[in-house]
């Protein structure tokens, strides 16, 4: 018995698969080779994983036959409604962002200059209006006398 | 506890308890089974939901050749490898678009996230697994997951006792070598 005999059966050797013959002369192998034996204690644990009882999240049996035949993944329909809000959401706070954004943007721009003394631009306008319509005033009245 | 040709009967006329009965009996197996494909609960327990689902919408269907079990075997089998490819194909894109995101085959073995020494222990045995050849990995899973005989895997399988057993040894033998390759390197 060899250390390539060991690696070729180790899994045999654990599903009690093999002769017994080969059992016993894989046991000896086993122990006067410390590197074949350090494999052995490494796999047989992870080799173990394979027959180990796995068991949901508790209630998952209960919560899955209480529900009307044919309902639909009630985890899926939890999991679009969360995802549904989180998109809204998302959309009231990109609203939210953007409208005060908005606001500071333009609160802190600067409003039109007015200089000391200066008429303010619509005052201006109608106090040059007023002057051009007297003008006419005056014009009409002296093209009727 | 209902006999399964009753159980099927009761199902066939819609009755909602029978459908209740049907998940209390054959949970347990249904989620055994899609755990040993995906080594992960979340997955695990949406399989068994699909599963129960598709039971139930083809209870018409079932003429009564198979038993129950092997019945729900064969659904969640094909179910589990159907989703497998998948997830596949969707890491594979994601992968695709990570620059240098190619993962080694022990990626998360030796990683120091592993909550306990169990699961990743258990994870090391999956990353094996996912090497194998869908059929070994099938009948191993069977095999080890649900100690199912080796007669009963070749009817879920629809296949003979032979092709079985040798699905099985080449399986062994295929795990064993990627096992002795992590530990020795």
């Amino acid at each position: 018995m060899n250390c390539h005999f060991v690696h070729t059966h180790l899994l045999f050797y654990l599903d009690q698969e093999i002769s017994p013959g080969e059992k016993e002369g894989l046991e000896t192998h086993l122990g006067q080779c410390s590197s074949c034996k350090s494999l052995m204690e490494k796999i047989k644990p992870v080799y173990e994983q394979a027959g180990e009882p796995v068991s949901p999240s508790d209630g998952f049996f209960e919560r899955l036959s209480s529900l009307p035949p044919g309902e639909k993944y009630p985890v899926r329909h939890s999991l679009h409604f969360i995802s549904f809000v989180r998109r809204i959401a998302a959309v009231i706070l990109f609203m939210l962002a953007s409208t005060s954004l908005t606001l500071l943007y333009t609160s802190g721009q600067k409003q039109p200059t007015q200089y000391a003394g200066e008429e303010p631009f619509f005052e201006r306008y109608f106090h040059e209006l007023d002057e051009e319509l007297a003008d006419n005033d005056y014009y009409f009245l002296t093209a009727t006398h | 506890m209902q006999a399964p040709g009753e159980l099927i009967h009761a199902l066939q006329q819609g009755d909602e308890k029978a459908y209740a009965t049907l998940v209390k009996t054959y949970g347990q197996m249904v989620y055994s089974t899609a755990f040993g494909f995906f080594n992960n609960r979340t997955d695990a327990e949406d399989l068994t939901q699909e599963v129960f689902l598709e039971a139930f919408h083809s209870i018409n269907k079932f003429r009564g050749d198979s038993s129950v079990s092997t019945w729900l075997y064969r659904i969640t089998v094909n179910k589990s490898i159907n989703q497998l490819k998948k997830n596949k194909k969707r890491e594979q894109l994601s992968g695709s678009l990570i620059p240098g995101g190619e993962r080694t085959m022990w990626g998360h073995a030796k990683s120091p996230d592993a909550i306990s020494e169990n699961l990743e222990r258990r994870h090391i045995l999956h990353t094996a697994m996912d090497t194998l050849p869908e059929l070994q990995k099938t009948a191993f899973i069977l095999h080890k997951y649900d100690g199912l005989p080796y007669k009963e895997i070749a009817q879920v399988m629809n296949t003979s006792l032979s092709s079985v057993e040798s699905l099985i040894h080449r399986a062994k033998i295929n795990l064993q070598k990627k096992l002795i390759h992590y530990y020795t390197t």
